[in-house]
């Protein structure tokens, strides 16, 4: 069995991380789940996590966000540090909710929006997680789904209280990898390098 | 003198547990998975060793019986047993004392309550073994531990001073607060902390006024305005009272009393006063809460502070789930037990070799430990459509 480190921004990106691990099974598994304090946290810490990652393979997710493109990201948050092959730095373009969206079939049925409202290119999205709410607000069809993933009326926040725990829930046990991976290019290959990670690991021919 | 180790059987919510300890430990694990039935197995050793009408008998009856009492999973064997080594130093190649205490039913008739086996060692070498001739003999004696006797514990009288000084502190402030009108009845020991001002009361003047005088330093640095602490007795009634006086834009704003006084504050002192009390082990249950965040991370280094000032260094367990509390880098790793409620029981283990790499790199106990005692289906949690 190999141990992973899954190092992630909030409870969304890291139910994601758990059904890549899930997915690739092949006697992976994650031994610590470390983060959820938003991707601030995860920047601060990046040399640790990449020393971490010179005894077990660590899978760090971050969200792109409004920066230009992943290199860009990459290059401001490596800065000199060389990443260690075992540190799979991955990022979502341009949020964790751009993956989700990339199941249409799946969020279709999961929210009650009619398919072909979802856009057909998450990742050329600016801001997926508006996306996904307003797609709601419009088009969803559950009542318990909207009050879960809606702010209350009134309130100033972007989110409702349970968006988390309902859109984690969605990833846990609806979303699927396949179709999603198919529309979101940054998914596909997130999901390639932890495949390849794993053979690599078993023929034991990382340095 | 320390418990360097404890093993489990049947006891509570563990089948079979064991795990080394250390001057400091830190008990952490999700709801329900026994961090308090953890510290009640050496609640219940020291119930054994009270003086004043303690007993292996007392101490199940207080537990609701041996039924309530033995773990659930027990099935085949239905013995509990509790196993604790002690050392001197951590690094004593083996322990200096040992005992075992394993009690079950009769399994017939009246299904009186039999200590199944009692031993003590002292560095390797055997003091008492039981069943021994005598019990064979008679075996009503079997519904005794030698523990509990002071005839026949002579020999290991350092472990039952050890177990009978234990201190368990879970101060309860609305019951300090409210407790007159409330109408007090009070459990033995006072693990709630009703009686908190009559410990302080009956404490002598001078160590009483010294411990103070250390307290409300601390105070004066956790409790903004707060200036200064007293304790006086009621003119009139003649009862124990701890005032507060805070700094005020009105001079003479007059001393709180305690009633008046803030969970926090109230919580705060009762864990001071117990770390500045005595020199026995001390289990600590929770002690974060009322407590603002600043204030609990404070708190490892002022109970190392603490433990270091005194001639001989008391041990401490505390349970909590507490970020703050852990998010020190400074704890030692080996004194952290995990508590993994799993299906046949709850297993206690140390930081794992994975997360090891993680604490070595320079997170936290909090960051990389912590995280793992969440339970696996929390989210669902927070979705429950519970009133619909």
């Amino acid at each position: 069995m190999i141990g992973v480190f899954v190092v992630t921004e909030d409870p969304l990106s890291e139910a994601v991380a758990e059904r890549l691990v899930q997915e690739e099974n092949q006697g992976m598994w994650i031994t610590v789940r470390m983060g959820r304090k938003g991707n601030g946290y995860l920047r601060q810490n990046i040399k640790r996590f990449n020393e971490i990652a010179s005894s077990i393979p660590v899978l760090l997710f971050t969200d792109l966000d409004r920066i230009e493109c992943p290199m860009a990201l990459i290059e401001d948050w490596r800065g000199k540090t060389v990443f260690r092959d075992m540190l799979l730095f991955r990022i979502a373009v341009r949020e964790t909710e751009a993956w989700l969206l990339a199941d249409r079939e799946g969020f279709a049925e999961f929210s009650g929006i009619p398919v072909h409202r979802i856009p057909l290119q998450p990742e050329s999205l600016d801001d997926p997680k508006e996306v996904l709410i307003n797609l709601i607000r419009r088009y969803g069809k559950k009542r318990a789904i909207k009050a879960d993933i809606l702010p209350q009326k009134g309130s100033t926040a972007k989110v409702g209280l349970a968006y988390n725990q309902a859109l984690c829930r969605f990833v846990q046990d609806s979303w699927s990898l396949e179709r999603a991976s198919q529309c979101a290019d940054s998914l596909n290959r997130a999901r390639q390098r932890l495949h390849e990670l794993r053979i690599k690991l078993r023929t034991g021919s990382h340095s | 003198m320390y418990i360097s180790h404890l093993k489990l059987k049947n006891w509570m919510n563990f089948r079979e547990a064991e795990t080394p300890l250390t001057y400091t430990s830190y008990v952490i694990g999700p709801n329900a998975s026994g961090k308090s039935n953890l510290l009640d197995a050496l609640r219940f050793l020291r119930d054994i060793c009270k003086p004043d009408g303690g007993g292996l008998q007392k101490a199940v009856k207080d537990r609701n019986g041996i039924t309530k009492l033995r773990c659930l999973h027990a099935r085949r064997d239905p013995e509990v047993k509790i196993e604790v080594n002690f050392n001197e130093r951590s690094d004593d190649p083996s322990p200096v004392w040992r005992y075992v205490l394993g009690f079950k039913s009769e399994g017939k008739g009246a299904q009186r309550l039999f200590v199944s086996q009692e031993e003590v060692w002292h560095k390797n070498k055997s003091i008492l073994k039981r069943p021994d001739s005598s019990d064979s003999k008679d075996s009503i004696l079997l519904t005794e531990t030698h523990l509990e006797q002071t005839r026949t514990n002579a020999s290991f009288r350092d472990i039952v001073d050890f177990f009978s000084s234990i201190t368990y502190l879970h101060l309860v402030p609305q019951l300090l607060k409210y407790g007159d009108r409330i109408g007090g009845n009070r459990l033995e020991d006072d693990p709630f902390g009703q009686g908190f001002l009559e410990r302080v009361s009956k404490c002598q003047q001078r160590t009483r006024d010294a411990r103070l005088k250390k307290i409300n330093g601390a105070l004066a640095a956790a409790v903004p305005h707060f200036k200064e602490l007293r304790f006086i007795k009621d003119d009139v009634t003649g009862k124990p009272h701890l005032e507060a006086q805070y700094e005020h834009y009105r001079p003479n704003a007059g001393w709180q009393r305690e009633n008046q006084f803030s969970d926090g504050t109230l919580r705060l002192l009762g864990i001071l006063w117990s770390l500045l009390e005595g020199n026995s082990l001390l289990l600590l249950e929770e002690p974060e809460l009322s407590l603002h965040q600043a204030v609990i991370e404070q708190l490892p280094a002022l109970i190392d502070r603490i433990q270091r000032s005194t001639k001989q260094r008391r041990q401490i367990i505390i349970s909590s789930h507490s970020e703050a509390l852990l998010s020190n880098t400074g704890i030692d790793p080996r004194s952290i037990i995990v508590l993994e409620p799993e299906r046949e029981g709850t297993k206690l283990r140390q930081v794992n070799a994975d997360e090891r790499k993680g604490l070595d790199a320079g997170f936290s106990i909090a960051e990389v430990v912590l995280p793992q005692t969440r339970p696996k289906k929390i989210e669902q949690l927070g979705q429950m459509r519970l009133f619909e």
